[in-house]
Protein backbone atom coordinates (compact mmCIF):
# COMPACT_ATOMS: atom_id res chain seq x y z
CA UNK A 1 0.00 0.00 0.00
CA UNK A 2 2.71 2.21 1.03
CA UNK A 3 4.05 1.64 -2.73
CA UNK A 4 0.90 3.27 -4.28
CA UNK A 5 0.51 5.84 -1.99
CA UNK A 6 4.32 7.15 -2.56
CA UNK A 7 3.15 6.83 -6.40
CA UNK A 8 0.62 9.11 -5.83
CA UNK A 9 1.56 11.37 -3.77
CA UNK A 10 4.20 11.93 -6.76
CA UNK A 11 1.83 12.39 -8.99
CA UNK A 12 -0.49 15.37 -7.13
CA UNK A 13 2.74 17.05 -6.18
CA UNK A 14 3.34 17.13 -10.23
CA UNK A 15 0.32 18.17 -11.39
CA UNK A 16 0.29 21.30 -9.02
CA UNK A 17 3.81 21.77 -9.95
CA UNK A 18 3.24 21.78 -14.02
CA UNK A 19 1.95 24.80 -15.75
CA UNK A 20 -0.97 22.06 -17.06
CA UNK A 21 -2.31 21.92 -13.53
CA UNK A 22 -2.84 25.73 -13.12
CA UNK A 23 -4.39 26.18 -16.76
CA UNK A 24 -6.64 23.51 -16.17
CA UNK A 25 -7.75 24.52 -12.89
CA UNK A 26 -8.24 28.07 -14.46
CA UNK A 27 -10.28 26.83 -17.62
CA UNK A 28 -12.82 24.74 -15.42
CA UNK A 29 -13.51 27.68 -13.08
CA UNK A 30 -13.78 29.85 -16.03
CA UNK A 31 -16.69 27.70 -17.45
CA UNK A 32 -18.02 27.13 -13.79
CA UNK A 33 -18.19 30.51 -13.06
CA UNK A 34 -19.64 31.73 -16.18
CA UNK A 35 -22.21 28.97 -15.49
CA UNK A 36 -22.91 29.96 -12.13
CA UNK A 37 -23.08 33.98 -13.08
CA UNK A 38 -25.90 33.20 -15.72
CA UNK A 39 -28.16 30.43 -14.06
CA UNK A 40 -27.64 30.51 -11.14
CA UNK A 41 -26.81 33.42 -8.40
CA UNK A 42 -29.37 35.59 -10.01
CA UNK A 43 -31.55 37.79 -7.86
CA UNK A 44 -35.11 35.95 -7.46
CA UNK A 45 -33.95 31.92 -8.74
CA UNK A 46 -33.65 29.71 -5.99
CA UNK A 47 -30.23 28.96 -4.68
CA UNK A 48 -29.98 25.42 -6.23
CA UNK A 49 -26.54 24.21 -7.66
CA UNK A 50 -28.52 22.32 -10.11
CA UNK A 51 -27.67 23.82 -13.46
CA UNK A 52 -23.69 23.58 -12.40
CA UNK A 53 -23.65 19.72 -11.33
CA UNK A 54 -26.00 19.76 -14.74
CA UNK A 55 -23.88 21.40 -17.05
CA UNK A 56 -20.10 20.62 -15.43
CA UNK A 57 -19.95 17.57 -18.07
CA UNK A 58 -19.08 20.19 -20.74
CA UNK A 59 -16.32 21.70 -18.81
CA UNK A 60 -15.03 18.45 -17.65
CA UNK A 61 -14.77 16.83 -21.27
CA UNK A 62 -12.00 19.26 -21.83
CA UNK A 63 -10.61 20.00 -18.49
CA UNK A 64 -9.82 16.08 -17.72
CA UNK A 65 -7.91 14.88 -20.55
CA UNK A 66 -5.81 17.80 -20.51
CA UNK A 67 -5.33 17.11 -16.72
CA UNK A 68 -4.82 13.20 -17.77
CA UNK A 69 -2.73 13.62 -20.90
CA UNK A 70 0.45 13.71 -19.93
CA UNK A 71 0.19 10.87 -16.69
CA UNK A 72 1.55 8.12 -19.08
CA UNK A 73 2.43 10.01 -22.10
CA UNK A 74 5.23 11.89 -20.47
CA UNK A 75 6.88 8.67 -18.49
CA UNK A 76 7.31 6.73 -22.08
CA UNK A 77 8.26 10.13 -23.88
CA UNK A 78 11.55 10.93 -21.43
CA UNK A 79 12.31 7.32 -20.69
CA UNK A 80 10.81 7.03 -17.06
CA UNK A 81 8.87 4.39 -17.55
CA UNK A 82 11.89 2.31 -17.67
CA UNK A 83 12.87 3.72 -13.91
CA UNK A 84 9.58 2.69 -13.14
CA UNK A 85 9.20 -0.38 -14.76
CA UNK A 86 12.77 -1.95 -13.18
CA UNK A 87 11.42 -0.48 -9.35
CA UNK A 88 9.84 -3.41 -7.58
CA UNK A 89 6.02 -2.55 -8.35
CA UNK A 90 3.40 -4.17 -10.08
CA UNK A 91 1.87 -2.68 -12.83
CA UNK A 92 -1.38 -2.75 -10.65
CA UNK A 93 0.90 -0.22 -8.56
CA UNK A 94 1.78 1.94 -11.23
CA UNK A 95 -2.11 2.55 -12.69
CA UNK A 96 -3.61 2.79 -9.47
CA UNK A 97 -0.38 5.41 -7.63
CA UNK A 98 -1.42 7.09 -11.55
CA UNK A 99 -5.14 7.10 -10.88
CA UNK A 100 -5.41 8.01 -7.39
CA UNK A 101 -3.11 11.03 -7.87
CA UNK A 102 -4.64 12.26 -10.62
CA UNK A 103 -8.16 12.22 -8.59
CA UNK A 104 -6.73 13.43 -5.65
CA UNK A 105 -5.65 16.48 -8.46
CA UNK A 106 -9.43 16.65 -9.23
CA UNK A 107 -10.40 16.66 -5.86
CA UNK A 108 -8.96 19.96 -5.57
CA UNK A 109 -10.46 21.07 -8.27
CA UNK A 110 -14.02 19.93 -7.58
CA UNK A 111 -13.01 21.98 -4.23
CA UNK A 112 -12.82 25.07 -5.81
CA UNK A 113 -16.51 25.30 -6.71
CA UNK A 114 -17.25 25.16 -2.63
CA UNK A 115 -17.01 28.88 -3.21
CA UNK A 116 -20.06 28.89 -5.13
CA UNK A 117 -21.75 27.17 -2.41
CA UNK A 118 -20.47 29.77 -0.04
CA UNK A 119 -22.19 32.73 -1.53
CA UNK A 120 -25.01 30.87 -2.26
CA UNK A 121 -25.72 29.85 1.55
CA UNK A 122 -24.76 33.80 2.21
CA UNK A 123 -27.38 35.16 0.20
CA UNK A 124 -30.08 32.20 0.20
CA UNK A 125 -30.49 29.10 1.72
CA UNK A 126 -29.17 25.83 -0.19
CA UNK A 127 -30.55 22.80 0.40
CA UNK A 128 -27.70 20.86 1.56
CA UNK A 129 -29.18 17.63 0.70
CA UNK A 130 -29.15 18.32 -2.87
CA UNK A 131 -25.86 19.88 -3.02
CA UNK A 132 -24.46 16.63 -1.41
CA UNK A 133 -25.76 14.43 -4.24
CA UNK A 134 -24.68 16.94 -6.97
CA UNK A 135 -21.21 16.57 -5.18
CA UNK A 136 -21.33 13.02 -5.30
CA UNK A 137 -22.04 12.52 -8.87
CA UNK A 138 -19.70 15.16 -9.95
CA UNK A 139 -17.28 13.28 -8.27
CA UNK A 140 -18.50 9.73 -9.60
CA UNK A 141 -18.61 11.46 -13.28
CA UNK A 142 -15.03 12.58 -12.41
CA UNK A 143 -13.74 9.14 -12.22
CA UNK A 144 -15.57 7.86 -14.99
CA UNK A 145 -13.14 10.91 -16.71
CA UNK A 146 -10.41 10.35 -15.26
CA UNK A 147 -10.00 6.39 -16.13
CA UNK A 148 -10.49 7.91 -19.80
CA UNK A 149 -8.22 9.85 -20.14
CA UNK A 150 -5.51 7.44 -17.90
CA UNK A 151 -6.48 5.19 -21.00
CA UNK A 152 -5.47 7.79 -23.62
CA UNK A 153 -2.82 8.56 -21.56
CA UNK A 154 -1.28 4.72 -21.84
CA UNK A 155 -2.18 4.32 -25.30
CA UNK A 156 0.43 6.82 -26.80
CA UNK A 157 3.75 8.88 -26.29
CA UNK A 158 2.25 11.68 -27.13
CA UNK A 159 0.32 13.72 -24.84
CA UNK A 160 -1.31 16.03 -27.53
CA UNK A 161 -3.13 12.96 -29.15
CA UNK A 162 -4.06 11.41 -25.88
CA UNK A 163 -5.53 14.62 -24.78
CA UNK A 164 -7.54 15.24 -28.26
CA UNK A 165 -8.38 11.32 -28.27
CA UNK A 166 -9.84 11.84 -24.82
CA UNK A 167 -11.58 14.86 -25.29
CA UNK A 168 -13.09 13.03 -28.44
CA UNK A 169 -14.45 10.40 -26.72
CA UNK A 170 -16.07 11.77 -23.70
CA UNK A 171 -17.45 14.93 -26.13
CA UNK A 172 -19.26 12.03 -28.67
CA UNK A 173 -20.85 10.33 -25.90
CA UNK A 174 -21.45 13.34 -24.11
CA UNK A 175 -23.07 15.73 -27.00
CA UNK A 176 -24.37 13.38 -29.41
CA UNK A 177 -25.37 10.28 -27.52
CA UNK A 178 -28.41 12.10 -26.81
CA UNK A 179 -29.00 13.37 -29.87
CA UNK A 180 -28.42 9.72 -31.97
CA UNK A 181 -30.90 8.57 -29.29
CA UNK A 182 -33.18 11.00 -30.64
CA UNK A 183 -32.97 10.45 -33.92
CA UNK A 184 -32.75 7.10 -33.99
CA UNK A 185 -35.99 6.57 -32.10
CA UNK A 186 -38.18 8.35 -34.34
CA UNK A 187 -37.37 6.28 -37.27
CA UNK A 188 -37.43 2.32 -35.14
CA UNK A 189 -39.98 0.34 -34.69
CA UNK A 190 -38.46 -3.52 -34.64
CA UNK A 191 -37.83 -4.31 -30.82
CA UNK A 192 -33.70 -4.70 -31.84
CA UNK A 193 -33.60 -1.43 -33.33
CA UNK A 194 -35.28 -0.10 -29.74
CA UNK A 195 -33.05 -1.84 -27.98
CA UNK A 196 -30.01 0.06 -29.63
CA UNK A 197 -31.73 3.31 -29.03
CA UNK A 198 -31.96 2.42 -25.02
CA UNK A 199 -28.07 1.26 -25.72
CA UNK A 200 -27.13 4.42 -26.66
CA UNK A 201 -29.56 6.45 -24.25
CA UNK A 202 -27.48 3.94 -21.42
CA UNK A 203 -24.31 5.28 -22.42
CA UNK A 204 -24.94 8.81 -22.19
CA UNK A 205 -23.65 10.45 -19.07
CA UNK A 206 -25.98 13.49 -18.82
CA UNK A 207 -28.84 11.16 -18.19
CA UNK A 208 -26.59 9.27 -15.29
CA UNK A 209 -25.65 12.64 -13.86
CA UNK A 210 -29.24 14.30 -14.03
CA UNK A 211 -30.58 12.04 -10.71
CA UNK A 212 -27.42 14.10 -8.76
CA UNK A 213 -28.08 17.23 -9.58
CA UNK A 214 -31.78 17.16 -8.50
CA UNK A 215 -30.36 15.73 -5.16
CA UNK A 216 -31.15 11.59 -6.08
CA UNK A 217 -28.62 9.28 -5.34
CA UNK A 218 -29.80 6.08 -7.50
CA UNK A 219 -27.56 3.04 -7.31
CA UNK A 220 -28.14 2.25 -10.78
CA UNK A 221 -26.52 5.45 -11.52
CA UNK A 222 -23.53 4.69 -9.26
CA UNK A 223 -23.30 1.51 -10.66
CA UNK A 224 -22.78 3.14 -14.20
CA UNK A 225 -19.92 5.60 -14.06
CA UNK A 226 -18.43 3.00 -11.01
CA UNK A 227 -18.87 0.24 -13.70
CA UNK A 228 -17.58 2.42 -16.43
CA UNK A 229 -14.16 3.59 -14.59
CA UNK A 230 -13.52 0.02 -13.41
CA UNK A 231 -13.81 -0.78 -17.63
CA UNK A 232 -11.59 1.57 -18.42
CA UNK A 233 -9.22 1.44 -15.32
CA UNK A 234 -8.43 -2.25 -16.22
CA UNK A 235 -7.99 -1.39 -19.74
CA UNK A 236 -5.20 0.64 -18.88
CA UNK A 237 -3.35 -1.37 -17.01
CA UNK A 238 -4.08 -3.95 -20.01
CA UNK A 239 -2.45 -1.26 -22.02
CA UNK A 240 0.28 -0.46 -19.56
CA UNK A 241 1.11 -4.28 -18.98
CA UNK A 242 1.03 -5.18 -22.78
CA UNK A 243 4.09 -2.52 -23.20
CA UNK A 244 6.46 -4.88 -21.71
CA UNK A 245 5.73 -7.77 -24.50
CA UNK A 246 6.46 -5.67 -27.46
CA UNK B 1 33.80 -22.99 -1.37
CA UNK B 2 32.61 -22.40 -4.59
CA UNK B 3 31.95 -18.64 -5.80
CA UNK B 4 28.79 -17.32 -5.48
CA UNK B 5 27.20 -16.86 -8.91
CA UNK B 6 25.46 -12.87 -9.10
CA UNK B 7 24.14 -13.12 -12.40
CA UNK B 8 23.74 -15.89 -14.77
CA UNK B 9 23.05 -15.76 -17.85
CA UNK B 10 21.91 -19.20 -19.80
CA UNK B 11 21.35 -19.28 -23.80
CA UNK B 12 19.26 -15.90 -23.68
CA UNK B 13 17.71 -14.69 -26.97
CA UNK B 14 15.58 -11.60 -27.56
CA UNK B 15 13.99 -10.73 -31.18
CA UNK B 16 12.12 -7.64 -32.13
CA UNK B 17 10.29 -8.59 -34.94
CA UNK B 18 12.40 -10.06 -37.83
CA UNK B 19 15.56 -8.15 -35.59
CA UNK B 20 17.29 -10.96 -33.59
CA UNK B 21 19.14 -8.35 -30.88
CA UNK B 22 20.56 -11.10 -28.42
CA UNK B 23 21.01 -14.46 -29.41
CA UNK B 24 22.19 -17.45 -27.76
CA UNK B 25 24.34 -15.77 -24.80
CA UNK B 26 25.42 -17.16 -21.76
CA UNK B 27 27.64 -15.93 -19.26
CA UNK B 28 28.39 -15.95 -15.69
CA UNK B 29 29.46 -12.73 -13.04
CA UNK B 30 30.80 -14.02 -9.75
CA UNK B 31 30.07 -12.20 -7.16
CA UNK B 32 32.02 -9.15 -6.11
CA UNK B 33 33.39 -8.40 -9.53
CA UNK B 34 32.80 -5.53 -11.90
CA UNK B 35 32.37 -6.63 -15.31
CA UNK B 36 32.88 -4.78 -18.14
CA UNK B 37 30.21 -5.53 -21.18
CA UNK B 38 31.55 -3.75 -24.08
CA UNK B 39 30.10 -3.67 -27.87
CA UNK B 40 29.58 -1.80 -30.76
CA UNK B 41 26.29 0.45 -31.12
CA UNK B 42 23.45 -2.06 -31.87
CA UNK B 43 25.42 -4.89 -30.27
CA UNK B 44 22.60 -6.27 -28.17
CA UNK B 45 24.18 -4.70 -24.58
CA UNK B 46 21.40 -2.44 -23.60
CA UNK B 47 18.72 -5.03 -25.09
CA UNK B 48 20.70 -7.53 -22.79
CA UNK B 49 20.84 -5.36 -19.11
CA UNK B 50 16.71 -4.52 -20.41
CA UNK B 51 16.05 -8.29 -19.81
CA UNK B 52 18.21 -8.43 -16.48
CA UNK B 53 16.73 -5.91 -14.71
CA UNK B 54 13.45 -7.13 -15.72
CA UNK B 55 11.90 -4.45 -18.10
CA UNK B 56 11.14 -6.68 -21.21
CA UNK B 57 10.97 -10.61 -20.49
CA UNK B 58 13.23 -12.41 -23.07
CA UNK B 59 12.24 -14.53 -25.79
CA UNK B 60 14.40 -17.77 -25.27
CA UNK B 61 16.78 -18.60 -22.77
CA UNK B 62 17.03 -17.56 -18.97
CA UNK B 63 18.96 -15.24 -16.53
CA UNK B 64 19.25 -15.12 -12.98
CA UNK B 65 19.85 -12.21 -11.16
CA UNK B 66 21.10 -12.01 -7.52
CA UNK B 67 19.37 -15.95 -7.28
CA UNK B 68 16.43 -14.88 -8.58
CA UNK B 69 15.00 -15.85 -11.68
CA UNK B 70 13.90 -12.62 -13.97
CA UNK B 71 10.80 -13.96 -15.62
CA UNK B 72 9.34 -16.09 -12.36
CA UNK B 73 10.61 -14.09 -9.85
CA UNK B 74 10.67 -10.54 -11.21
CA UNK B 75 10.05 -8.69 -8.10
CA UNK B 76 12.82 -10.02 -6.21
CA UNK B 77 15.34 -9.18 -8.41
CA UNK B 78 14.05 -5.95 -8.99
CA UNK B 79 14.67 -5.66 -4.89
CA UNK B 80 17.90 -6.47 -5.39
CA UNK B 81 19.07 -4.34 -8.26
CA UNK B 82 20.18 -1.01 -8.91
CA UNK B 83 20.07 0.37 -12.38
CA UNK B 84 21.27 3.46 -13.72
CA UNK B 85 19.93 3.49 -17.86
CA UNK B 86 21.84 5.59 -20.31
CA UNK B 87 18.95 7.53 -20.45
CA UNK B 88 19.41 8.85 -17.04
CA UNK B 89 15.80 9.35 -16.61
CA UNK B 90 15.08 11.64 -13.12
CA UNK B 91 11.93 13.95 -12.63
CA UNK B 92 12.84 17.60 -13.22
CA UNK B 93 10.58 19.16 -10.83
CA UNK B 94 11.45 16.90 -7.93
CA UNK B 95 14.01 18.07 -5.47
CA UNK B 96 17.12 15.77 -4.92
CA UNK B 97 15.97 14.91 -1.65
CA UNK B 98 12.68 14.19 -2.72
CA UNK B 99 13.37 12.12 -5.42
CA UNK B 100 15.27 9.76 -3.37
CA UNK B 101 12.80 9.71 -0.33
CA UNK B 102 10.12 8.62 -3.86
CA UNK B 103 12.48 5.50 -4.64
CA UNK B 104 13.06 4.49 -1.33
CA UNK B 105 9.41 4.83 -0.86
CA UNK B 106 8.79 2.94 -3.62
CA UNK B 107 11.55 -0.16 -2.83
CA UNK B 108 9.81 -0.17 0.81
CA UNK B 109 12.08 1.35 3.00
CA UNK B 110 10.84 2.68 6.15
CA UNK B 111 11.22 6.68 6.98
CA UNK B 112 14.22 6.00 9.51
CA UNK B 113 15.86 3.79 6.85
CA UNK B 114 15.25 6.03 3.90
CA UNK B 115 16.90 9.22 5.53
CA UNK B 116 20.38 7.26 7.02
CA UNK B 117 20.43 5.77 3.92
CA UNK B 118 20.22 9.03 1.84
CA UNK B 119 22.41 11.02 3.95
CA UNK B 120 24.88 7.91 3.26
CA UNK B 121 24.70 7.96 -0.97
CA UNK B 122 24.58 11.69 -0.73
CA UNK B 123 28.02 11.60 0.90
CA UNK B 124 28.89 9.04 -1.49
CA UNK B 125 28.44 10.91 -4.08
CA UNK B 126 29.32 13.91 -3.67
CA UNK B 127 26.27 15.56 -3.88
CA UNK B 128 26.29 17.10 -0.31
CA UNK B 129 24.95 20.69 -0.57
CA UNK B 130 22.59 19.70 -3.32
CA UNK B 131 19.95 17.90 -1.67
CA UNK B 132 17.64 20.26 -1.89
CA UNK B 133 18.05 21.43 -5.59
CA UNK B 134 15.44 20.64 -8.37
CA UNK B 135 16.83 18.49 -10.31
CA UNK B 136 16.00 20.14 -13.07
CA UNK B 137 18.53 22.98 -12.32
CA UNK B 138 21.25 20.33 -11.93
CA UNK B 139 24.01 19.88 -14.76
CA UNK B 140 24.49 16.54 -16.38
CA UNK B 141 27.32 15.40 -14.08
CA UNK B 142 25.31 16.10 -10.90
CA UNK B 143 22.09 14.56 -12.77
CA UNK B 144 24.23 11.48 -13.13
CA UNK B 145 25.69 11.26 -9.78
CA UNK B 146 21.40 11.62 -8.60
CA UNK B 147 21.14 8.53 -10.68
CA UNK B 148 23.74 6.46 -9.08
CA UNK B 149 22.65 7.72 -5.66
CA UNK B 150 19.07 6.53 -6.22
CA UNK B 151 20.81 3.12 -7.93
CA UNK B 152 23.02 2.51 -4.24
CA UNK B 153 19.78 4.01 -2.21
CA UNK B 154 18.70 0.50 -1.10
CA UNK B 155 21.85 -1.10 -1.07
CA UNK B 156 21.52 -3.61 -3.66
CA UNK B 157 23.80 -6.71 -4.34
CA UNK B 158 23.66 -5.98 -8.00
CA UNK B 159 24.34 -2.99 -9.91
CA UNK B 160 23.78 -2.58 -13.73
CA UNK B 161 25.07 0.82 -14.88
CA UNK B 162 24.78 1.60 -18.60
CA UNK B 163 27.01 4.33 -19.91
CA UNK B 164 27.23 6.40 -16.52
CA UNK B 165 30.28 8.34 -17.37
CA UNK B 166 29.05 9.55 -21.18
CA UNK B 167 28.71 12.76 -20.99
CA UNK B 168 30.49 14.19 -18.25
CA UNK B 169 33.49 16.09 -18.07
CA UNK B 170 37.18 15.06 -17.66
CA UNK B 171 37.29 15.71 -13.69
CA UNK B 172 34.13 13.97 -13.51
CA UNK B 173 34.40 11.04 -15.33
CA UNK B 174 37.48 10.28 -13.00
CA UNK B 175 35.61 10.79 -10.04
CA UNK B 176 33.15 8.57 -11.27
CA UNK B 177 35.16 5.85 -12.09
CA UNK B 178 36.85 6.03 -8.83
CA UNK B 179 33.52 5.66 -6.99
CA UNK B 180 32.63 2.31 -9.18
CA UNK B 181 35.79 0.91 -9.11
CA UNK B 182 35.22 1.32 -4.95
CA UNK B 183 32.33 -0.44 -5.51
CA UNK B 184 34.51 -3.59 -5.95
CA UNK B 185 33.32 -6.30 -3.36
CA UNK B 186 30.48 -4.94 -1.80
CA UNK B 187 28.47 -5.31 -4.98
CA UNK B 188 28.64 -6.73 -7.98
CA UNK B 189 28.73 -4.75 -10.98
CA UNK B 190 27.71 -4.86 -14.66
CA UNK B 191 28.97 -1.77 -16.50
CA UNK B 192 28.17 -1.18 -19.77
CA UNK B 193 30.18 0.96 -21.49
CA UNK B 194 32.09 2.27 -25.11
CA UNK B 195 35.05 3.60 -23.12
CA UNK B 196 37.93 1.28 -23.38
CA UNK B 197 40.30 2.76 -21.18
CA UNK B 198 37.77 2.71 -18.39
CA UNK B 199 37.31 -0.69 -18.86
CA UNK B 200 40.98 -1.24 -18.23
CA UNK B 201 40.92 0.48 -15.53
CA UNK B 202 37.97 -0.31 -13.67
CA UNK B 203 36.82 -3.53 -14.21
CA UNK B 204 38.52 -7.11 -13.30
CA UNK B 205 36.91 -8.83 -16.22
CA UNK B 206 35.16 -7.68 -19.46
CA UNK B 207 32.45 -9.72 -22.37
CA UNK B 208 32.35 -8.13 -25.53
CA UNK B 209 28.95 -8.61 -27.41
CA UNK B 210 28.51 -7.91 -30.70
CA UNK B 211 25.59 -8.37 -32.98
CA UNK B 212 24.17 -10.33 -30.61
CA UNK B 213 27.03 -12.86 -29.66
CA UNK B 214 29.39 -13.10 -27.36
CA UNK B 215 32.81 -12.87 -29.29
CA UNK B 216 35.12 -12.50 -26.22
CA UNK B 217 35.23 -13.01 -22.28
CA UNK B 218 38.32 -12.86 -19.93
CA UNK B 219 40.22 -10.41 -17.90
CA UNK B 220 41.46 -7.67 -20.11
CA UNK B 221 44.94 -9.35 -20.04
CA UNK B 222 43.82 -12.64 -21.25
CA UNK B 223 42.16 -10.47 -23.71
CA UNK B 224 44.93 -8.24 -24.57
CA UNK B 225 47.20 -11.43 -25.00
CA UNK B 226 45.08 -13.50 -26.86
CA UNK B 227 45.50 -10.64 -29.70
CA UNK B 228 48.80 -12.12 -30.25
CA UNK B 229 51.10 -9.22 -29.48
CA UNK B 230 54.62 -9.29 -30.78
CA UNK B 231 58.04 -8.96 -28.91
CA UNK B 232 60.29 -6.06 -29.74
CA UNK B 233 64.01 -7.12 -30.03
CA UNK B 234 67.11 -5.20 -31.04
CA UNK B 235 69.69 -6.98 -31.48
CA UNK B 236 73.66 -5.93 -33.02
CA UNK B 237 74.78 -8.84 -34.79
CA UNK B 238 75.11 -10.15 -38.74
CA UNK B 239 71.19 -9.28 -40.09
CA UNK B 240 70.81 -12.18 -41.67
CA UNK B 241 71.84 -14.64 -38.93
CA UNK B 242 69.77 -13.13 -36.46
CA UNK B 243 66.81 -13.63 -38.41
CA UNK B 244 66.99 -17.20 -39.18
CA UNK B 245 68.10 -17.37 -35.62
CA UNK B 246 65.20 -15.95 -34.08
CA UNK B 247 62.60 -17.72 -36.38
CA UNK B 248 63.63 -21.36 -35.90
CA UNK B 249 63.19 -20.63 -32.27
CA UNK B 250 60.17 -23.10 -31.19
CA UNK B 251 57.20 -20.80 -30.97
CA UNK B 252 57.71 -17.93 -33.12
CA UNK B 253 55.69 -17.64 -36.17
CA UNK B 254 57.23 -14.58 -37.69
CA UNK B 255 59.70 -12.14 -37.65
CA UNK B 256 59.20 -8.79 -38.99
CA UNK B 257 61.25 -5.57 -38.78
CA UNK B 258 64.44 -4.44 -40.52
CA UNK B 259 68.47 -4.25 -40.35
CA UNK B 260 70.27 -1.09 -40.29
CA UNK B 261 74.05 -2.39 -40.82
CA UNK B 262 74.56 -4.66 -38.20
CA UNK B 263 71.92 -3.38 -35.76
CA UNK B 264 68.54 -5.34 -36.52
CA UNK B 265 65.04 -4.03 -35.20
CA UNK B 266 62.73 -6.57 -35.30
CA UNK B 267 59.12 -7.81 -34.24
CA UNK B 268 58.55 -11.40 -33.43
CA UNK B 269 55.30 -12.59 -33.06
CA UNK B 270 53.78 -15.81 -31.67
CA UNK B 271 52.57 -17.54 -28.83
CA UNK B 272 53.33 -15.03 -26.21
CA UNK B 273 54.86 -16.02 -23.09
CA UNK B 274 57.63 -15.48 -20.33
CA UNK B 275 59.52 -18.67 -21.77
CA UNK B 276 59.87 -17.12 -25.09
CA UNK B 277 61.41 -14.10 -24.05
CA UNK B 278 63.95 -15.94 -22.32
CA UNK B 279 64.64 -18.44 -24.77
CA UNK B 280 64.50 -15.66 -27.21
CA UNK B 281 67.58 -13.79 -24.64
CA UNK B 282 69.22 -17.31 -24.01
CA UNK B 283 69.29 -17.70 -28.24
CA UNK B 284 71.20 -13.93 -28.64
CA UNK B 285 73.54 -14.61 -25.95
CA UNK B 286 74.76 -17.46 -26.53
CA UNK B 287 75.71 -16.74 -30.07
CA UNK B 288 77.43 -13.72 -28.69
CA UNK B 289 75.25 -11.26 -30.04
CA UNK B 290 74.40 -7.52 -28.29
CA UNK B 291 70.94 -7.72 -27.08
CA UNK B 292 69.86 -4.19 -26.47
CA UNK B 293 66.54 -4.10 -25.82
CA UNK B 294 63.57 -6.75 -25.10
CA UNK B 295 60.34 -5.96 -24.43
CA UNK B 296 56.39 -7.50 -24.95
CA UNK B 297 54.35 -5.21 -26.88
CA UNK B 298 51.10 -5.25 -25.45
CA UNK B 299 48.24 -4.48 -27.74
CA UNK B 300 46.06 -2.10 -25.70
CA UNK B 301 42.27 -3.39 -25.34
CA UNK B 302 40.97 -1.06 -28.13
CA UNK B 303 43.26 -2.83 -30.58
CA UNK B 304 41.59 -6.37 -29.57
CA UNK B 305 38.15 -5.12 -29.23
CA UNK B 306 38.50 -3.23 -32.96
CA UNK B 307 40.23 -6.62 -33.99
CA UNK B 308 37.28 -8.64 -33.13
CA UNK B 309 34.41 -7.13 -33.56
CA UNK B 310 35.39 -6.58 -37.16
CA UNK B 311 36.05 -9.89 -37.62
CA UNK B 312 32.37 -10.55 -35.86
CA UNK B 313 31.08 -8.34 -38.86
CA UNK B 314 33.26 -9.36 -41.35
CA UNK B 315 31.57 -13.34 -40.70
CA UNK B 316 27.93 -11.73 -40.05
Amino acid sequence: MGKITALAQREVGSLFYSLIGYIVIALYLLIMGILFANFVFIPGMPSDMRMLFEFSYIALIFVIPIMTMGTFSEEYNSGRIEMLRTSPVTDFDIVMGKFLGAMGFYLALVASTLIYLLLLAIFGHPNYGCVQAGYLGLLLMGTLFVSVGLFFSALTRHQIIAAMCGIIALAAVGFFSDAAAERLAGSTSAPWQVQVVSMLRYLSFRDHMMGFSKGIVEVAHVFYFLGGAFLFLFSTYLVVESRKWR
Amino acid sequence: MPEAIDISVDRLSKTYGNLVAVNNISFEVPRGTIVGFLGPNGAGKTTTIRILTCYMPPNAGSARVAGFDVFHESLKVRENIGYLPESTPLYPEMRVEEFLHFRGKLRGMDRAARTKRISEVVARCWLTGRERSCIGTLSKGYRQRVGIADALLHNPRVLVLDEPTVGLDPAQIREARKLIAGLAGDHTVLLSTHILPEVEMVCQRVIIIARGRIVAQGTPEELKNRSGSGIRVEVKGPADQVRSALKAIPGIDTVDGQAEGSISKLVLRGKTSSELREQIAGTIAQRGWALRELRTEGVSLEEFFVQITDTETAAA
